[in-house]
């Protein structure tokens, strides 16, 4: 493939994300239209006085046609206006924009957690395809997915946090151990902030929200590895490779995983969405600032702007993160580069 | 050499083999008896096979698909866990089946080789042609700037132009004989003592068979490497193999020099199969053999062969007849055909 | 050397299936199902009286699994709960499966622009997590469990849509099809009497493995106070309700959880069983 066919396929790509962009803000805006009752009010607050009321759905342009309201909307959210929360009284944006970083934090670590457990599972029931270890693996796998994370969350709060005191019970930091806030990202800035402790204590408080939100996600990544591998050690070019002398670790890594990158790297991509969601239950059980307890109470709140604002911010971080795995696949997978250039 | 006695079907071993002392073959295969789990406990898929291979010396075992043939081409190299393997598989005087699995790893590839029927399969489809010729060295502890070397120079030698370049490349990217031409590239790369060529032709065009054929055949006197070709088709083997072993239904029916077989097969089922062939040297019509192979879980009493046997009697419903020398072949059947006039 | 002669078997060794776990697994979605059905009625305990007197009372032989913060016998809640909890994952699996059918049969049926401009719609909601989008909708409705399952249908038809419509493409393509469509068939009618009948096995088999997921959603949905609201006994609201006694009453939110587990674990199973059945080579699982 060559740079000209990347760039093509770059920009094929980003005009697929406008679309699909264009997409969850229209869902997003009929969500908005379908809520019974009046949006003014709902958009000002249910304590909101009439005269306030009134300056809402004038700024709203609530009596225009249908049209012109989802143009003007359009309009608000190329400036980052994602309308204003009627429980914080702040815009949504800036809201979410200092609570993302926790989330985005619980979720990188989940993911951690998610890949270095669920992908050596998946390989181990592979390789050891029709066996007893396969068995217990692809039962283990299910269970795994039959846990409620909250449940989960809750349990393990009680007992590896109060009861065995291992981890920190709630919350992102121990009182006390503050740093100057440069990223958002407690990790990263207690790092930049040189300050170790106040490091390993934010990674206390993250370790086991972490484990509790990747154990459900484990469930399909244990499987769709394991099945992706059998699938890629039935072909001849591991006989082939085992006719070399590879050795089967050999065989394993470069001729089962590496041909199983394709489809366990789309599983991550919209895992990361997934995750999102999960972090909600998560979060809200360790009391976590976040992305999460933010929507939570939103909706508790039935503040319809900020839970909305959510929905597009999520999807729009899911859309992008399609995007990385399109080109992570395109990098690693010749197939996949065929495929392209085949539809370019 | 004392301590391995000579078997009859040494008889008819290779003429080119050296003349000097009594030459030990590069392979001796004695009693292989391969088994897999079944479900009603384990299945023979190949029994009690004898078959030798001298240096520079191309064998080709012969038969229907079901017949075990590729069963037995891996089972020479230990391929597959799930198979229990017995009798002896002297390779140069080492039993192959008395290694640890480590020591087993280095022979494979260095000293026996495989090669596979389809190439669109064979080579893995993420990793460049290059990274696959050069693991063959690479595994056995080849510097990675000898291993390209060597690859280049083999991928060169079997005629892939700009072998150089083409190393970058992906299987995709390559025409089926180009593919083949790079396992074989893969399998030779490392210059085995013996190449297991399993139906390395099946899956191309007939111009293209004959290449291959032509360079296996070439690579031969130049390695004195031996060949056990593994193919259906016996019209393959008349230009290539000095000899053949016949296989049906996991035992070996007839062994014997190439014309001789082909001149006067004594065994019906070898018969059978060259009537199936195309042959320049007679005007027959084509008949194929009626009935179906039989399968390694249902071979019936007697003579695995006797249910589709036009020459079949009483007793080869009753016994399995042992293989013995008729004329100048090892043949197991109890009626084998007589001499053809002219042969 | 003998003679090898085994009988006729010549079946492929294929791997024990665990039939006992099959076994379990459909007999405890049964028992589910009739939890369901017959809850209210097997009930030891009104599940909604409050008896302040008799609140956070551990298990004992009275309160199988002990009382809540309001005096409510658990187990009676749990038999009770079973209903909303079981029958709103059903609706929702039910729903996502009939509207994901009916838009496979319009995409298939219909001009190549609209299949197109559907199945970017499957990906555009696909793209937002189930959990997510729930809330937004829950939120848009007004929490309850009605929204709840308009929320998980909403989210979950394209997923159905997409395995639908790959079905209806193969079986399309099936000689059968093709020679009724030579006899003149109508389009509509060859959809209806071959299409659709042959292409729902996937879509039955997948319902089942997703009732578990949908449950867990379910579940969560109303433990972040957007599905069945209080004093409903379903049993994500039910964990909600016990988080707060968690380390003086562990048995209120122990037990729904538990359910929930069970159920979700007993529908993957019985899907799992379900698919290997009808795709014994199937290698996913």
């Amino acid at each position: 493939m060559t740079p000209k066919d990347l760039a093509l396929f770059v920009v094929r790509r980003l005009l697929l994300l406008a679309t699909t962009l264009l997409g969850i803000v229209t869902i997003v805006f009929l969500m908005i239209k379908a809520i019974p009752g009046d949006e003014a009010q709902a958009a000002a607050g249910l304590t909101a006085s009439p005269e306030q009321v009134e300056a809402v759905r004038r700024r709203l342009g609530l009596d225009d046609s249908v049209l012109q309201q989802y143009v003007g909307y359009l309009g608000r959210l190329l400036h980052g206006d994602l309308g204003n929360s009627i429980f914080t009284f702040r815009p949504v944006a800036s809201d979410l924009s200092g609570l993302i970083p926790y989330t985005i934090e619980l979720v990188v670590l989940a993911m951690l957690i998610n890949v270095s457990v669920g992908v050596p599972a998946g390989m181990l029931a592979a390789a050891r395809h029709r066996s007893r270890v396969d068995d217990s693996v692809r039962l283990l796998a299910i269970f795994c997915g039959a846990l409620p994370t909250f449940w989960l969350a809750m349990i393990g709060q009680a007992v590896i946090g109060r009861q065995l005191g291992l981890t920190p019970i709630s919350g992102v930091a121990t009182i006390g151990l503050d740093v100057p806030r440069r990223t958002g990202f407690l990790t990263l800035d207690s790092l930049l902030a040189g300050n170790v402790v106040a490091f390993n204590d934010a990674l206390a408080h993250l370790v086991l929200p972490a484990a509790v939100l990747s154990i459900p996600f484990m469930s399909f990544v244990i499987r769709v590895v394991r099945s992706s591998m059998i699938t890629a050690l039935e072909a001849d070019h591991v006989t082939a490779a085992r006719a070399k002398g590879a050795s089967e670790r050999t065989v394993l890594v470069r001729h089962g995983l590496r041909n199983a990158i394709a489809p366990v790297s789309t599983l991550l991509g919209l895992q990361i969405g997934w995750m999102m969601g999960g972090a909600v239950l998560v979060e809200t059980v360790f009391n976590r600032p976040g992305f999460g307890s933010y929507l939570t109470q939103a909706v508790a709140h039935k503040d319809t702007f900020a839970v909305l604002g959510m929905v597009l911010v999520v999807g729009v971080i899911v859309t992008f993160v399609g995007l990385v795995v399109d080109l992570v696949q395109l990098v690693a997978d010749p197939r996949v580069r065929l495929l392209e250039a085949r539809r370019a | 050499m004392k301590g391995h006695h000579v078997r009859l079907d040494l008889a008819t071993a290779a003429p080119e083999a050296a003349p000097d002392a009594a030459p030990r073959p590069l392979l001796e295969i004695r009693g292989l008896t391969v088994s897999y789990p079944g479900p009603t406990g384990p299945v023979e898929i190949v029994s009690d096979l004898d078959l030798t291979v001298g240096r520079a010396e191309r064998v080709a075992i012969v038969g229907e698909s079901g017949s075990g043939k590729s069963v037995t081409a891996r089972s020479l190299l230990r391929l597959d866990r799930r198979a229990t393997v017995t009798g002896s598989l002297l390779l140069d005087g080492t039993d192959l089946l008395a290694l640890g699995e480590k020591e087993m790893r280095s022979y494979r590839g260095r000293r026996i080789a495989l090669m596979l029927q389809d190439p669109m399969t064979t080579l893995n489809p993420v990793l460049t042609v290059g990274s696959q010729v050069m693991e063959a060295l690479r595994v056995h502890g080849v510097g990675k700037a000898e291993a390209r070397r060597r690859a280049i120079a083999v991928l060169d030698r079997l005629g892939i132009p700009d072998a150089a370049r083409r190393m970058r490349a992906y299987p995709h990217e390559f025409s089926g004989g180009m593919r083949q031409r790079v396992c074989l590239a893969m399998a030779i790369v490392a210059e085995p003592d013996l190449l297991i060529a399993d139906e390395p032709t099946t899956a191309l065009d007939v111009r293209v068979q004959e290449q291959v054929l032509t360079l296996i055949d070439s690579l031969v006197d130049e390695l004195g490497m031996g060949v056990i070709l593994i193919t259906h088709d016996l019209g393959l083997v008349a230009g290539f193999a000095e000899r053949v072993a016949v296989m049906y239904a996991g035992r070996r029916v007839e062994t014997g020099a190439v014309d001789e077989l082909y001149r006067s097969p004594r065994h019906p089922y070898t018969a059978g199969l060259l009537g199936s062939v195309a042959r320049v040297d007679r005007d027959d019509p084509l008949r194929p053999i009626p009935g179906s192979p039989v399968m390694p879980t249902a071979r019936p009493v007697g003579c695995a062969f006797h249910v589709r046997c036009a020459h079949a009697e009483a007793d080869c419903g009753v016994e399995r007849p042992e293989i013995r020398l008729v004329g100048h072949s090892d043949v197991a059947c109890h009626h084998p055909l007589a001499l053809r006039e002219g042969a | 050397m003998t003679t090898v002669a085994i009988a006729a078997t010549a079946s492929r060794p294929r791997r024990k299936r665990l039939p006992v776990l099959d076994v379990i697994a459909f007999g405890a979605v049964v028992v589910l199902l009739a939890m369901a059905v017959a809850g209210p009625w097997l009930a030891p305990h009104d599940p909604y009286q409050v008896r302040l007197d008799r609140a956070l009372l551990s298990p004992s032989g009275d309160h199988l699994l002990g009382t809540d913060g309001l005096g409510r016998d658990v187990f009676s809640r749990i038999l009770v709960g079973a209903r909303s909890s079981i029958f709103a994952a059903l609706l929702a699996v039910s729903g996502a499966a009939l509207i994901g059918i009916v838009v496979a049969m319009v995409a298939t049926i219909g001009p190549r622009w609209l299949d197109d401009v559907v199945m970017r719609l499957c990906d555009i909601t696909l793209s937002l997590p189930v959990m997510v989008m729930a809330l937004g909708v829950a939120v848009a409705l007004g929490p309850s469990l009605h929204s709840a399952i308009v929320a998980m249908i909403v989210a979950w038809w394209p997923g159905f849509a997409r395995l639908a419509r790959a079905e209806m493409r193969t079986v399309l393509t099936a000689p059968y099809v093709e020679a009724a469509t030579v006899l003149g068939a109508s389009r509509a009618r060859v959809m209806t009497r071959h299409v659709l009948p042959n292409s729902l096995d996937g879509v039955y088999v997948q319902a089942t493995l997703e009732i578990g997921g949908a449950t867990l959603i379910m579940a969560g949905l109303s433990f972040v106070g957007a599905g069945a609201q209080p004093p409903s006994a379903e049993w994500g609201a039910m964990v909600e309700n016990g988080s707060r006694y968690l380390s003086s009453a562990w048995w209120i939110s122990t037990f729904p959880g538990l359910m929930i587990t069970l159920t979700a674990l007993a529908f993957a199973l019985a899907g799992d069983a379900l698919r290997n059945r009808s795709h014994p080579d199937s290698t996913l699982g």
